[in-house]
């Protein structure tokens, strides 16, 4: 039943990325994301969309406590942009969060620190890269999520450690990128939310089969043939998401093995919608290399609910080598 | 303490030291009896015994069955037991534990295994034992049934099953996750039941009939299993899964077999929609039956299954869900390095999917990237 598992897991990975998911015009916080990212969410509207502020003010909310929580009930950010990289030894979750901060807002120091401390003894030093002050903390096993942060005049960037910080100052970013222009060239009109994989270099594929390792399920048969894949979502309110899931491929060759990857993924949200009695539609067209899934999902309060209390960032989270059970 | 080792010393030698005539003839006696017993064992042990055909275990409640015909000399089946003990080999367990799991590999294997479900539930017994015995009175109750339906497995050990019964202590431990297990008997027969302290365990019973260990997810399941031996009055339904199980004991191959007339198959399905809060067969209610078969052939497997429909009016449901169960397992399997490849239809009234697995037995005992790093 393991395989259940990963499908619920799947479904809720896809409603993650719902959360954390931009006005592709106009995004402050991608700018800050390095182009070495394997996948990124944008979400925006925070502050003035119906559904993504209800979503926001639940996640903050939830029973769950979180140093970031914590931080984020002190000022709502307008826009958040997070971004996943390829895994390093002492950090097997390798990850960014921008956020851009409303104006005037003033972020307590002392919470901001609470998000990147391991324990709260553990000391904070800082370092300055092309001007900008870095704080950060070591430990013996990495940080469990992030492990450093800047505080910009606008925005407020936290990263697992100071290397990925410094390369989120340098640049460049995923805004370059010739495959993340070609994802805001199919979503113009891009509402709430915009998830970006980038298969570049088998990337993407190589960050799935790590997760997959853990689930023990391959989830995509096609993510050697995919070129990019990329999500645009609209939160229209509590309960209703919708929004197209597009994978496009290297070659038009392999279309029908990238199909399929997309109808089970379409039948996986339905079942698990069905048993959660949540109405689900959903239709996959192809043409030539591209294969894009539109959705419509409406009842999604508990789940959203059920989701903030696990813990968003636990579908991600691979586990450590160290760690024995 | 000392008076009676000195009695003894002195009962076996002589003052000076020679073997005493009458402990030589006590030695003498002891080493034949144990002679006696050997031979005793062994041909106890070969002594014929009665073959019980798997159909006649099958419990009235039983609405599906699925069966393993272990033919050593297939050639599809010896190329996956040569696998399994290629890898006892190469495993790290000391040299007793890979010479008796060798021995079991090629000399106690079952010659086939039957795995029954059945709708669970209580049994009463009473006074009127057919076998006498110390029978109980009153009703034996299933528990709660976390997977929807009760399980019972027949294996066909042969004459290994007289040895098993000798070990019944230790396999009880086993089977039923590390929990004690206990005699108990009803109606006359000797069923060993686990006791106090069972962990996780998806069996809580087993007895011996004939040639077969019998093992059940509960009690009750297994005497109704018993029962059915005893003859007496079969259902329409019992007799003509009795005789599709002992057709498909004639084949060479692996074969299933589900019957939904009475919802078996759907409450089985609903249970674990609910568990996993996943709806991975919502079309089961329109399926009346399920024939399934799989041949292990050198180099993979192949196989199929028909989903019989009541109507046509779902048909195009079942086929959507069919091809969603073959996509989880083609993408199951591929973790593993498998390519399964399927083929789904519409036939009548009902949905036909046919599947190979090449190279099945190589992935089957091969290590895992893990357990390889491990050994480095």
């Amino acid at each position: 039943m393991r395989v259940l598992s990963v499908i619920s897991l799947v479904v809720l990975v896809f409603a993650a990325a719902a959360l954390f998911g931009a006005e592709p015009t106009v995004s402050a916080t991608s700018k800050y994301v390095p182009d070495s990212c394997i996948t990124v969410v944008t979400i925006s509207g925070i502050q003035t969309d119906q559904g993504v502020s209800w979503m926001i003010d639940s996640w903050i909310k939830s029973p769950r406590e979180s140093p970031l929580r914590d931080l984020l009930k002190t000022f709502i950010p307008q826009e958040m942009s997070v971004a996943f990289f390829p895994a390093k030894q002492d950090a097997p979750m390798y990850l960014l969060a921008a956020m851009s901060l409303p104006k005037g807002a003033k972020p307590d120091k002392e919470k901001i620190e609470n998000v990147i401390r391991l324990k709260p003894e553990s000391a904070v030093q800082t370092l300055t890269h092309k001007g900008t002050t870095i704080g950060y903390t070591t430990g013996q096993k990495g940080p469990e999520d992030f492990g450093a942060y800047a505080l910009l005049a606008d925005t407020l960037i936290f990263a697992t450690d100071a290397d990925l910080l410094k390369a989120a100052l340098d640049g460049p970013s995923v805004d370059k990128a010739p495959n993340y222009q070609k994802t805001r060239a199919q979503f113009p009109k891009a509402k709430d939310g915009l998830l970006f994989a980038d298969n570049s270099g088998k990337k993407f594929a190589a960050f799935l089969g790590t997760l997959e390792k853990k689930w023990k399920m391959t989830l995509l048969l096609s993510s050697q043939y995919l070129e990019w894949m990329a999500a645009s979502f609209d939160v229209v309110n509590s309960t209703r998401v919708s929004g197209s899931f597009v994978m496009v491929g290297t070659d038009a060759s392999r279309i029908e093995e990238i199909r399929d990857d997309a109808e089970f993924l379409g039948e996986a949200f339905r079942r698990k919608f069905i048993a959660e009695k949540i109405g689900y539609t959903s239709k996959v067209e192809v043409k030539d290399k591209t294969v894009v899934l539109t959705f419509d999902i409406q009842g999604l309060e508990p789940l959203w609910k059920r989701l903030f209390e696990q813990g968003v960032l636990e579908l991600f989270r691979p586990e450590r080598p160290d760690s024995k059970g | 303490m000392k008076n009676v080792l000195d009695a003894i010393k002195h009962g076996i030698r002589g003052p000076s030291g020679e073997w005493r005539f009458r402990t030589r003839w006590v030695l003498f006696g002891g080493a034949a009896l144990l002679g006696a017993f050997i031979v005793g064992l062994v041909v106890w042990i070969f002594l014929p015994i009665e073959e019980i055909s798997p159909p006649r275990l099958l419990p009235s409640t039983a609405f599906c069955f699925f069966s393993l015909t272990i033919d050593q000399e297939s050639p599809g089946m010896s190329e996956i037991l040569a696998g399994a003990k290629k890898r006892v080999e190469s495993s790290d367990s000391w040299f007793g534990k890979k010479a008796a799991a060798k021995l079991v590999i090629s000399s106690a294997l079952p010659r086939s295994i039957v795995v029954i479900l059945a709708a669970d539930g209580s049994v009463p017994v009473d006074e009127s034992s057919p076998k006498g015995g110390a029978p109980e009175k009153g009703v034996i109750a299933a528990g709660e049934s976390q997977e929807g339906a009760a399980i019972v497995l027949i294996a066909g050990m042969g004459k290994t099953v007289r040895l098993m019964k000798l070990s019944a202590r230790p396999l009880g431990r086993a089977l039923f996750g590390g929990a004690r297990a206990v005699k108990r008997r009803v109606d006359g027969r000797r069923f060993w039941v686990a006791g106090q302290g069972r962990e996780e365990s998806r069996f809580s019973a087993f007895t011996f009939v004939g040639n077969s260990l019998v093992i059940g997810s509960s009690l009750p399941v297994l005497v109704d299993s018993c029962r059915s031996l005893a003859g007496g009055a079969r259902a329409d339904t019992q007799r003509r899964l009795a005789a599709l199980l002992f057709q498909a004991l004639q084949q060479k191959d692996a074969r299933l077999y589900a019957d939904n007339g009475k919802g078996g198959l759907s409450d089985l399905f609903h249970t674990a929609e609910e568990k996993y809060a996943f709806a991975a067969f919502p079309s089961i209610d329109a399926v009346s039956t399920i024939e399934g078969s799989v041949r292990v052939l050198p180099g993979g497997m192949s196989g199929g299954a028909v989903f019989y429909c009541r109507g046509t009016e779902k048909l195009e449901d079942v086929k959507s869900d069919v091809k969603f169960i073959y996509g989880a397992l083609r993408r199951k399997l591929r973790a593993s390095d498998l390519d399964m490849k399927g083929e789904i239809a519409v036939e009548g009234k009902s949905v036909r999917f046919d599947f190979t697995i090449p190279g099945f037995a190589q992935a089957l005992f091969a290590r895992t990237p893990s357990e390889q790093g491990e050994r480095k």
